[in-house]
């Protein structure tokens, strides 16, 4: 069986930068305090909700930003130990935690700024339980994080957390490699675009327009 | 794939976002409506999903009005997660969905902020000093206190009132056990008075099918042009955002009506940002160009609307028949079903019988052949024409309408409404080109004139036709209440005493009458609801209701405002720590809410509170049902049998569609339920919202009309002193005030803010993300300014129900007046004037 590329369409016509993906992801993960792996952004002024313009003739829209797992990662190329590298069967832009030795070269190296974070310390957690899903990797010190593409639930044949829970039903996850798949049928049909295709990272995540 | 190498000009902000774009066919996607089903989980009930966790079914219970069916996901006896589960009644899918408040339960439930025992207050009210005290001693100094109230001051001084925490049927908002206990006792209920305006002005045009109905979401896509007035769906009610965003990728076209740029009017076809509160003077003169153009729907306005009734000058009413000597006929109908959503008091049917007597006495209309005769048998009733009754003269209800369409010619309304005349123009025709579905938000309706901005709406629906049929209609979104339940349960009582408005309650309050009678009220109730934040005017909340009460007892899940200032606070289980059914739904199904975990430490259901409080004082068999047995009784009835659904089936089935049909659209076949049948928009008989003998303009009322709100305009009262209108969001990161601890939403929307045009902001020396004072006579409020170019210049926008822990200084409602339209008697959100300086004060 050919390779996967596994990835997703965010419908930007759709997107209403309601955070649901953001918080869906956050708690899925479990991820520490502060750590968002997906953010969610107006494109237009300074804010969420802000546009561009002059009142009334303003303009925006959002775009949701997460490790696009690039078909071409600028951060494993830099990576010394390996620790970050691309799952050859899905396409998938993975990390290993155990081998990260925190020297955070992939976060210079990725330009697309703030999809990662480091653990400068013990994780932190509002609760004193893990929630979410019990078979995501635990989260350590002096580690870098990103997006995991919901590994964890991909094994059981389930699109990530913030798929599933997109209320706009903006988000498509799929195989790129497939021409029959949901989003590469959607890219036949709609106008996308990529995040700084300039950079020949070639992500797999495409913004519909 | 090849990329063009263009930048794109939305994006330059970020360096690190700028992308270039590759048109690779710009074909509308039609019909393809995303399988995301396909890879969800899908779980049974009560199933373990693996050998550590359990999946239970629940309902998100919040007033965002969505009751999303939610998977509540537990391990080792915790709720680690929520996911949207499969409603068995839409296999499609399409109404399966869950958000970032659904998402972030797990903190509402464990936060430190959690309501944990018992506790008496012990410092001064507010001071938040408290003793933890065991449930026995709650409820034995709860019993002494209100017997010693009742024997001094009467029955009718203990009070209880909510707000709406809790959509569930037996310890929530449309729950009848708070009437059995509190009727028992012959208490006083109060109303909360929100969202009334709007629901007044369409109601007493085509009558009562519910609060707030319109066509189901799922038939957008069938209108040629959907029209939505001062609804912010994309943060308040975002689970409607999907079958919108579908209906314009299907053609439909959206056009927003709002002074704010909301994600919504980002994304209409067209945005109209009209001056705040004026929505009345828009549709007035939207309809002045369908009259002047002769654009009206005839047949429609003859058929199945009050446009050919004769109105006599000298009363103000119709000329029945009854005036030409026809004798009016009496007869028994059936008396209407129960709504789930009946804010009436449920006891209200005790001892009633299941018919009423109507007496028939038809409207006259003229006929083509000049003559008088009854609405129903005229063969072409005339819409135009006067009536010449033993010297009295009558004119059509429809013409008295033209006349007063008159005054809002294009020109003229562009002048209070600030919209381009040539729009106005551009809108008539839009929405006489239908079907057209017009969805009326709580913009509108945060004023005093709400009545009219919602009246003349549905007057317009009645110059159009457009109405009743998929695709065409006019209403409020998005709660549909459910017919046919029983509120009569077991021990069901009358109340002895009028349900009272909360609007009244200050007043009440301070002069200790009522109607001019003594009314003294000493103890107050509280229970899903957070009125010292939600309600308007917090100072006299504080000052007169609770500053005049001898005992404040609340009940709730978390530190509220409210539960500050209690005097015994009492600890309510989570949604998740009860079984319970919702019947008041966006989704338009009974939604069975099973039990995940135990009520976390000392709390309990709100039917278990009842229970302990009826047994105290000296009811023990009161309340003796199991919860099962109390839902059954509400459920179980011969006109929901019909549709197959009992207690047990939904259960079995988890959720249940309570309307034959799909999707749902009100007044099919044009059938209201006025006393006519038909869209009454000229309004024979007005009434008011709730009477406690205030005065009002009736002769105002017949008809919709453009008039300044209370504050809210340039020239007001309050203008001398403050320029900018103080309106408010609804935000996508609490429900109300529900969520405004919750951390995770807190890292995304961590403080207070007030967002303002850049213009403003200058003219007042205030920096973006600095501390402003927001004040006027009635107080104050410290928040941060973001500076937004969606925010009509004028104007300032806060995101509400911020705790008042959570300020710097002040709370939002502090600015909000508490006047009321004395037909809505309606909390008036938007009807304030502000001004804002720079915060120095740290």
């Amino acid at each position: 069986m050919a390779n996967q590329r596994l990835g997703m369409t965010i419908d930007t016509k759709r997107c209403i930068a309601c955070n649901s993906c953001a918080v869906a992801c956050k708690i899925e993960n479990n991820l520490p305090n502060n750590n968002w792996w997906n953010r969610v952004m107006t494109v237009g002024g300074d804010h969420l909700d802000a546009p561009e313009g002059t009142y009334p003739n303003v303009k925006m829209h959002n775009i949701t930003v997460a490790c696009q797992h690039c078909d071409n990662p600028a951060c494993v190329k830099v990576c010394p130990v390996g620790a970050t590298y691309k799952d050859e069967e899905t396409g998938v832009v993975r990390q290993d935690y155990d081998k990260c030795i925190g020297c955070r070269m992939c976060m210079a190296a990725c330009p697309y700024t703030g999809v990662r974070s480091f653990n400068w310390e013990e994780p932190a957690y509002h609760l004193d339980f893990s929630v979410g899903d019990p078979d995501v990797t635990t989260h350590q010190k002096h580690v870098v994080e990103k997006c995991t593409l919901c590994w964890h639930r991909l094994a059981k044949g389930l699109a990530p957390a913030c798929v599933e829970a997109c209320s706009a039903r903006a988000r498509h996850f799929g195989d790129f490699n497939d021409p029959d798949s949901e989003v590469s049928q959607l890219l036949s049909v709609r106008s996308y675009e990529q995040l700084l295709p300039s950079e020949g990272t070639d992500p797999s995540m495409y913004y519909l327009v | 794939m090849s990329e063009t190498k263009s930048p794109h000009a939305g994006l330059t902000r970020r360096s690190f976002l700028k992308t270039t774009g590759l048109a690779a066919g710009t074909v509308a996607v039609v019909g393809t409506t995303p399988t995301l089903q396909a890879l969800a989980a899908d779980y049974e009930a009560g199933q373990k999903a693996t050998d550590e966790e359990q999946i239970f079914c629940g309902v998100c219970r919040g007033n965002c009005s969505g009751t999303c069916k939610l998977n509540i996901h537990v391990r080792d006896n915790k709720v680690v997660k929520t996911s949207k589960r499969k409603f068995n009644s839409y296999p499609n899918g399409e109404i399966d969905r869950i958000c970032l408040r659904g998402l972030s339960h797990p903190y509402n439930i464990y936060g430190p902020n959690r309501v944990r025992y018992p506790m008496r207050r012990v410092g001064e009210r507010g001071s938040g000093e408290w003793e933890r005290i065991s449930w026995d001693e709650a409820l034995n100094e709860i019993s002494e206190r209100w017997q010693k109230i009742r024997e001094e001051y009467g029955d009718q001084a203990i009070a209880y009132t909510r707000g709406s925490g809790n959509m569930g049927t037996i310890s929530g908002v449309a729950s009848p056990m708070f009437n059995v206990f509190f009727n028992k006792i012959n208490a006083t209920q109060i109303k909360i008075a929100r969202d009334q305006a709007n629901t007044r002005g369409i109601n007493r045009v085509v009558g009562n099918l519910g609060d707030w109905v319109l066509n189901d979401p799922s038939d957008f896509k069938n209108s040629k042009t959907l029209f939505v007035w001062g609804a912010n769906i994309t943060d308040a009610q975002m689970h409607d955002w999907h079958f919108i965003v579908e209906a314009q990728e299907t053609g439909t076209k959206l056009v927003v009506i709002d002074p704010v740029l909301t994600q919504l009017a980002a994304k209409a076809d067209k945005w109209v940002p009209v001056r705040p509160a004026t929505d009345a003077a828009l549709a007035l003169s939207m309809m002045y160009v369908m009259v002047n153009e002769d654009l009206v729907n005839k047949p429609f306005l003859k058929q199945h609307t009050c446009a050919p009734f004769l109105v006599r000058s000298d009363t103000g009413k119709f000329l029945r028949m009854s005036d030409l000597g026809v004798e009016p006929q009496v007869v028994e109908t059936q008396r209407d079903q129960v709504s789930s959503a009946s804010s009436s008091n449920k006891g209200a049917a005790v001892g009633q019988s299941s018919t009423v007597t109507k007496t028939i006495d038809q409207p006259a209309v003229l006929d083509s052949n000049g003559k008088a005769v009854g609405a129903d048998e005229a063969a072409d009733p005339l819409l135009n024409g006067t009536y010449d009754f033993n010297g009295i003269a009558c004119r059509t209800a429809y013409d008295l309408l033209v006349e007063d369409i008159m005054d809002y010619a294009p020109e003229a309304a562009s002048e209070i409404c600030d919209v381009p005349a040539d729009t106005i123009v551009e809108l008539a025709h839009m929405a006489i080109d239908g079907p057209c579905i017009h969805r009326l938000g709580w913009g509108s309706n945060s004023y005093t004139n709400g009545v009219h901005a919602a009246h003349a709406n549905i007057t317009m629906a009645a110059l159009t036709g457009q109405i009743g049929y998929s695709g065409a209609g006019t209403g409020i979104g998005d709660f549909k209440p459910c017919w046919g339940i029983n509120a009569l349960v077991k021990g069901m009582t009358a109340a002895k005493y009028p349900m009272i408005s909360a609007l009244f309650l200050p007043e009440i309050m301070r002069t200790g009458k009522y109607k001019g009678k003594d009314y003294p009220i000493k103890s107050l109730y509280i229970y899903s609801g957070n009125p010292i934040c939600n309600q308007v005017n917090t100072n006299e909340y504080l000052r007169d209701i609770v500053g005049n009460l001898d005992f404040l007892v609340v009940a709730d899940y978390t530190f509220t405002d409210t539960v500050k200032y209690a005097d015994i606070v009492l600890p309510a289980a989570h949604w998740f720590e009860q079984q319970d059914v919702v019947a008041i739904s966006a989704t338009q199904c009974f939604i069975y809410s099973e039990k995940a975990i135990e009520p976390l430490y000392e709390s309990k259901s709100d039917i278990d509170i009842l229970r302990s409080l009826a047994e105290k004082m000296g009811h023990p068999d009161l309340l003796s049902l199991t919860d099962d047995e109390y839902m059954a009784q509400v459920i179980d009835t011969p006109s929901l049998a019909k549709l197959g659904i009992t207690w047990e089936n939904v259960k079995k089935n988890e959720d249940m569609y309570w309307y034959p049909d799909k999707p749902w659209i009100p007044w099919e076949n044009a059938q209201f339920k006025t006393d006519s049948g038909r869209m009454e928009f000229y309004v024979e008989n007005p009434t008011v919202q709730f009477d406690m003998g205030q005065e009002f303009d009736v002769d105002r009322e017949h008809l919709p009309h453009y008039f300044d709100p209370a504050e809210a305009y340039e020239g007001s009262p309050e203008w001398s002193k403050y320029k900018l209108i103080l309106l408010s969001e609804r935000p996508r990161f609490r429900v109300h005030s529900m969520w405004s601890d919750n951390q995770y939403l807190r890292e995304l929307d961590p403080e207070p803010t007030i967002k303002m045009n850049p213009v403003d902001a200058r003219e007042r020396g205030i920096a973006d993300g600095s501390y402003v004072e927001v004040f006027n006579d009635r107080g104050h409020c410290v928040a941060k300014a973001v500076l937004n170019e969606g925010i009509r210049p004028g104007c300032t926008v806060y995101p509400k129900s911020w705790q008042q822990n959570q300020f710097k200084a002040g709370s939002w409602s502090e600015l909000l007046t508490s006047v009321y339209d004395p037909v809505g008697v309606n909390e008036s959100y938007f009807d304030n004037l502000v001004e804002v300086r720079v915060w120095n004060e740290g």
